[in-house]
């Protein structure tokens, strides 16, 4: 085996979405070397080019009353209350600063006739705060976050690397071993600190809104390494998302648009505004969880449309309406040169995997349960609890990256010069060549992408927008067979350069593991909260759950435990569903 | 039972370590009026050939811009596209490649093959005219 060379760093940023980006930007302003490590390539890849609309912060330019305050209270309340209230607090408070330091970078939002940042209205906000770019805004973020650390001398950028082992050493340096997908050779890199920022894994489910590459990898190798996990069972599903037609270049999460600032209708086969009827200003308050699952129950209770969704109409506001009026507006035309003429008909539109709400508990420093290890974005639990408000992502990966960068920089900035053991390197660089020798060598077998749709689906059915006690049994159960498949028969094409099975087979590998950890977790609580609703205990149960589930693990176990919720900056309030209370 | 319409799909493939030149391979999937022609790559890739190489990442139409290639003789963004009943794919043109449709972004802005991990100058161009989404025929 040649040796491979290791790559010196301080700090190591896994992921170059909008966190990671963040991350190694803050990291060196302290530091001298800092390395991020991208999966795709560097400021296309993630889900942060994907984000079309908000980006929220409470500037107060479209309404004087809203404050950081209000911003957090909206967060905490609309997060069910089981958020990290002081991570809440940070990111009400540092959102507009870090959204001033974008622009600083040279990103561009719309702005008013006196030039003020422009602010619109989404669900559970109680006053507009999402900053906008058109219908591009994630795409210009993520473009001046890239241009912005490819111009930082300090940050090395390495791309198309695919990270598979975590090495963490007590108190540090730490290890992680990467593969090139370009010719499948090992990459060890080591740095004092490590922050992942890899985002989500909304790839587990079958339908879903994210990039391809949003497995979970951070979460699983952060769990495997020891780190402890919060809120795994919370996954946001996204109401309003494509189904029929389809809409290439709207982006997933298009049908959102035409509910904006209209009276758009939802309605189901049978013509009933199943939502409005109960909920009149459901536009603006219907936040996702509550309104997936109004959707979701129609389409399983069979009154959905043909294609599996529910139907949203604006043909009666007509198109000069349509085009004022909608956040469409200008998609109008291009919709138009597709063959799809909103004053005529109306589009179907479904419920799919959004983001997770869980990852590794940090705290406001970004800080993972193990030194040297820090979490950002998507990838860290705790800022938007059980449910997460419209456009506080875009903001949160800003403030949480730049304080995990910041604070490993410190980390790494104490420990120059510290040697780590590395013995242990070539034992387990020459366990991923055996493994991925086996996989090769075998003729026949699973092939991982086989394996994901088994997944995907699996996750669908039994850990999906409605949940029971059963359902998620077997979804286990069928988890524990897959794992089992995969160890035995999992087989992926022989080719070094750009193999796309070898990437589907380490993906589809934590993609199991943090399966197994949503379903753990979702069957531990018991009661419904935000976006984790199970039909047998359908409603919040503040006596007992106003806590937060978290997973460690314990050898091929997974130790889980309680923790109660600090009510630092707002106590709960009396939450009635229904006019109901009570799960007995 | 009605048969399916059907979709020839002919790829040109290149894999250095075992190709000395290019050549084309053909395909056979079930044509879906609004599926993209990433879609019928990615249906290729899932139920008959796990050896083909491409790249895509938000595979919703035009957000990232990784996937570009040659389509039937013009360059766009596969994701935005829907397929066709006969298709040419090639990898984009300007580019050296590196292995089936993928090709070396960070070479042709540096005037040469280089370590692409290595690039500060990134390793992705400006493919915002490949945007504009095509009618469907």
């Amino acid at each position: 085996m040649e040796e491979t060379k290791i790559q010196e760093l301080e700090v190591l940023v896994i992921g170059g979405g909008g966190a990671g980006a963040m991350a190694a930007i803050h990291a060196a302003r302290e530091v001298s070397a800092v390395g991020l490590v991208e999966k795709g390539i560097f400021g296309k890849a993630g889900c942060t080019p994907m984000g079309a609309y908000s980006m929220c912060a409470a500037f107060g330019n479209a309404d004087p009353r809203d404050n950081p305050r209000v911003h957090l209270e909206d967060t905490i309340r609309q997060g069910r209350f089981i958020n990290n209230q002081e991570l809440v607090d940070i990111f009400t408070r540092e959102a507009p600063e870090r959204v001033m330091e974008l622009i600083s970078f040279g990103a561009k939002f719309d702005r008013d006739e006196k030039g003020k940042l422009k602010q619109g209205m989404m669900a559970g906000h109680s006053y507009p705060r999402a900053c906008f770019f058109d219908r591009r805004t994630g795409p210009m973020i993520m473009g001046t976050l890239a241009r912005q650390a490819k111009k930082t001398p300090q940050i090395q950028i390495f791309e198309e690397i695919l990270i598979v082992d975590l090495l963490l050493e007590g108190a540090g340096p730490h290890y992680a071993i990467g593969l090139r997908w370009a010719d499948s050779t090992p990459v060890v890199f080591r740095a004092s600190a490590i922050v992942v920022a890899t985002g989500g894994g909304a790839q587990v489910y079958a339908h879903n809104t994210t990039s391809i590459d949003n497995t979970g990898d951070g979460i699983s190798l952060m769990f495997q390494s020891g780190a402890e996990l919060a809120d795994m069972e919370f996954v946001q599903f996204y109401p309003t998302t494509v189904c029929a037609p389809r809409l290439p270049g709207l982006g997933p999460t298009a049908p959102a648009y035409l509910t904006i600032h209209t009276g758009a209708k939802l309605y189901n086969a049978l013509g009933e505004e199943f939502v409005g009827k109960k909920m009149p200003g459901w536009r603006f308050q219907a936040t996702r969880d509550i309104l997936s699952q109004a959707i979701y129950r129609e389409i399983i209770e069979g009154r959905g449309s043909p294609h599996g969704g529910v139907y949203l109409d604006v043909t009666h506001l007509g198109e000069e309406r349509i085009k004022r009026e909608t956040a469409f507006g200008g998609y109008f035309d291009k919709l138009l040169r597709l063959g799809v003429d909103l004053t005529q008909r109306p589009i179907e539109t479904t419920v799919s995997a959004h983001f997770f709400m869980g990852g590794a508990r940090v705290n406001g420093r970004g800080e993972t349960s193990l030194p040297g290890l820090f979490a950002a974005g998507e990838a860290a639990a705790g800022y938007h609890g059980a449910n997460r408000l419209g456009g506080n992502a875009l903001s949160e990966i800003l403030v949480s990256g730049a304080r995990a960068g910041q604070y490993a920089a410190a980390w790494a900035r104490e420990r120059r010069g510290m040697k780590g053991p590395e013995t242990e390197i070539p034992l387990r660089l020459q366990s991923i060549e055996e493994k991925i020798a086996r996989w090769k060598k075998r003729g026949s077998g699973l092939r991982p992408i086989e394996g994901k749709r088994c997944l995907q689906g699996i996750m669908w059915e039994t850990a999906g927008v409605v949940r029971e006690k059963k359902k998620m049994q077997k979804g286990l159960e069928a988890l524990a067979a897959l794992q089992e498949e995969v160890e035995k028969r999992l087989m992926i094409s022989p080719s070094r350069r750009f193999n796309r099975e070898l990437l589907d087979a380490f993906e589809l590998e934590h993609m199991i593991r943090i399966s197994s950890l949503i379903l753990t977790s979702a069957l531990a609580r018991k009661e419904s909260r935000g976006a984790h609703y199970r039909i047998d205990y359908p409603y919040p149960d503040d006596e007992k759950w106003l806590v937060n589930i978290i997973l460690q693990r314990d050898g091929d176990r997974i130790r889980k435990r309680q923790e109660k919720v600090s009510f630092s900056h707002l106590k709960p309030e009396v939450q009635k569903i229904d006019g109901k209370e009570g799960n007995e | 039972m009605e048969k399916k319409e059907m979709s020839k799909v002919k790829i040109r493939r290149f894999d250095p370590d075992r190709d000395s030149a290019p050549y084309f391979q053909e395909y056979e999937i079930p044509y879906e009026k609004e599926s993209t022609v990433l879609d019928a790559l990615y249906r290729i890739y899932q139920t008959i050939d796990g050896t083909l190489s491409f790249r895509g990442s938000c595979f919703a139409g035009g957000w990232c811009n990784v996937c570009a290639l040659r389509v039937n003789g013009k360059s766009l963004l596969p994701c935005k596209v829907f397929m066709e009943k006969e298709m040419t794919i090639e990898p984009l043109p300007g580019y050296p490649v590196l292995k089936d449709l993928i090709v070396d972004y960070a070479a042709k802005r540096k005037g040469g093959c280089g370590d692409a991990s290595k690039s500060r100058e990134g390793t992705h161009p400006n493919l915002g005219h490949l945007r504009e989404p095509t009618k469907r025929e």
